[in-house]
């Protein structure tokens, strides 16, 4: 049990590591104003507070624990760039991230979070240089929870190589992918005939054509259409290219 | 261990009890972790299907695959 410490404003880090048995109960660290780090997964905590107004921290990595409810209000989180809540039991909606331009890593997989997915190339950072969406990122990772509606366009997101929404229940997609994307799982939704031809041909006119050991699209399972004619043309292309292509 | 290995992947159907794998035979890395999922698969990768997950597990362990977590980093 850590149970005060006098000089915490002088604390950058926090890594609780992993024990047998693991560690539970509850993390406050709002005395750490200055945190930059805290790492805390693996374990069975079921509370961690005091970090979500906390400008400095640049990596939350809180997977894999018993959390539960809404994921706290984290646009307050300026720096924030690594952002790791999956394999918890969280409830409500995706976070606000529109205090967050510098995401590099965004996990919510295996959680219980519903409604739709933000339009993340949409959201606004007018004092940057760029103006819109999230060019650091990296991952987009929401796989495993129950979001409906649409797979975001990913057209303001240039550094875009992993893209895991399997096992939700979305159902469309209009927009581009950037020519580094490489993952992308979105296996096991409800996509529509269209959305998945739309998928396969954002990804044809993306133009990825180097690189391309794992560069996978999986858009089988349970729930998604087949491609159209069109589709299948499209899917064919990406397999000439190096592509490894699962469709239903 | 029974198990299917497919050396060329060319709109291979699986099911959705069956469990598949898909790695590069150069790099040995797995491409697609074991899965059950249902479609049609095209890859320049080997494929590799079996009845339990076990069965696939027992094939990377034996032919010293790297299973890379593709949720694990940046």
């Amino acid at each position: 049990m850590i149970l005060g410490l006098t000089n915490s404003s002088e604390i950058t880090g926090i890594n609780v590591g992993t024990s047998t048995p693991k560690l539970g109960g509850v993390i406050d660290v709002s005395d750490f104003t200055n945190l930059q780090l805290l790492y805390c997964s693996g374990n069975d905590l079921t509370e961690v507070n005091g970090y979500a107004d906390n400008p400095n921290i640049q990596f939350l990595v809180i997977a894999s624990n018993q959390l539960s409810g809404p994921i706290p209000d984290i646009t307050g989180m300026s720096s924030l760039k690594r952002f790791w809540v999956m394999v918890n039991q969280f409830t409500g909606t995706f976070p606000d991230i529109s205090g967050n331009p510098d995401l590099e890593v965004i996990n919510v997989g295996n959680n219980n979070l519903t409604g739709t997915l933000p339009d993340i190339s949409a959201i606004e950072f007018p004092g940057s240089a760029w103006g819109f969406g999230f060019p650091n990122l990296i991952r987009f990772n929401v796989y495993g929870n129950s979001f409906t509606g649409a797979i975001p366009d990913m057209v303001h997101i240039e550094n875009l190589r992993y893209l895991l929404a399997d096992n939700n229940n979305l159902t469309d997609f209009t927009g581009s992918f950037p020519i580094t994307l490489e993952r992308v799982f979105v296996n096991s939704n409800n996509l529509t005939q269209t959305a998945v031809d739309n998928i396969l041909q954002a990804i044809v006119d993306a133009n990825r054509t180097t690189n391309m050991a794992n560069a996978i699209l999986e858009m089988g399972g349970t729930g998604n259409s087949a491609p159209s004619a069109a589709g299948i043309a499209n899917r064919n292309i990406l397999v000439g290219r190096g592509w490894t292509v699962t469709t239903n | 261990m029974s198990y299917q290995l497919i050396t060329e992947v060319n709109n291979i159907q699986t099911s959705e009890t069956d469990w598949r794998m898909i790695y590069d035979p150069v790099n040995l890395d797995v491409i697609s972790s074991p899965m059950q999922c249902s479609g049609y698969a095209s890859s320049p990768h080997n494929m590799v299907i079996a009845d339990t997950e076990a069965e696939v597990l027992e094939f990377i362990e034996q032919e010293g695959l790297t299973l890379e977590d593709i949720d694990d980093g940046i």
